[in-house]
């Protein structure tokens, strides 16, 4: 199953690999703030971290590559 | 989970993100601008980083491998993270702006993007508990302005040092293929570290 959806979603990682590594680096913050007992910390992401990726997004679908 | 092993986890962690994210520029953009991104990164990250633990901005702690070893100031993972880091801002500034928008702009761009993400790594994993680096102890630099618990100066250093390094980069990929790069590149590298020793000294930090 983990295999599979692997290669469901390996065309879009392959794509958009820099923005998924964006993501991922505030998910893992996020994740290392709730092990530390700041789980709220995550939530600061919403403002600093996601209007880049809506950006990217925004800006991908008027101009796909 | 027990802290030292967040802690291994996190810097074994930052080997692996670096390796990926070279293959993946490799890969795409292929060997020369990966190499030239990649260790300019570096050496400027870990020189300034080396700097400001000498000047007692902060420290690093109990890290599995330091670079250089001796002496043991900055860990091995804290310049490869840097590097890592700035293939993948640099290529999501360029899709948002396009690849022809001006240095400054995409620089710029690439700063905000870099402290946006340390608003959220930074205060968890600096100060107390993971201790992955420590912003405050004896003979340190007593910072008077902070935010989540974490020197307004390092979110500022952020936006000015992946800035900066990743418009050099730009400026020095757009010469031409007969430019001299990595002479550019040494030149660039010597300015910033001059401008970081006067940033470091400057007392209202």
């Amino acid at each position: 199953m983990v295999v599979r959806l692997f290669r469901r979603l390996y065309p879009y990682l392959e794509a958009h690999f820099e923005v998924g590594f964006y993501v991922y680096l505030w998910v893992n913050g996020s994740v290392l703030a709730a092990l530390v007992g700041r789980p709220w910390l995550g939530a600061i992401g919403l403002v600093t971290v996601a209007p880049f990726v809506v950006a990217y997004v925004v800006r991908h679908r008027r101009h796909p590559r | 989970m027990p802290l030292s092993t967040i802690r291994i986890l996190y810097e074994l962690g930052i080997a692996l993100l670096f390796l990926v994210v070279a293959a993946r520029s490799w890969r795409t953009r292929g060997g020369a601008v990966t190499v030239r991104e990649l260790v300019f990164g570096f050496v400027l990250s870990q020189s300034v980083e080396l700097l400001a633990v000498q000047c007692g901005r902060y420290r690093y702690p109990d890290w599995l491998v330091y670079f250089p070893p001796h002496p043991a100031w900055v860990p091995l993972g804290v310049g490869l993270g840097w590097a890592a880091l700035v293939p993948v801002v640099m290529r999501i500034s360029e899709r948002i702006l396009g690849e022809d928008a001006p240095p400054w702009r995409l620089g710029a761009l690439d700063g905000l993007m870099a402290v946006g993400v340390d608003l959220v790594l930074d205060p968890a994993v600096s100060g107390e508990p993971l201790r992955m680096w420590l912003w405050r102890g004896e003979g340190m630099t007593p910072y008077r302005f902070w935010l989540l618990d974490v020197p307004v100066f390092n979110f500022v250093g952020w936006v000015l040092l992946v800035g900066a390094c990743t418009w050099q980069l730009r400026v020095v990929e757009r010469a031409g293929p007969a430019a001299p790069k990595w002479r550019r590149l040494a030149v660039f590298l010597a300015v910033d570290l001059a401008v970081a020793v006067i940033v470091m000294r400057l007392p209202w930090w």
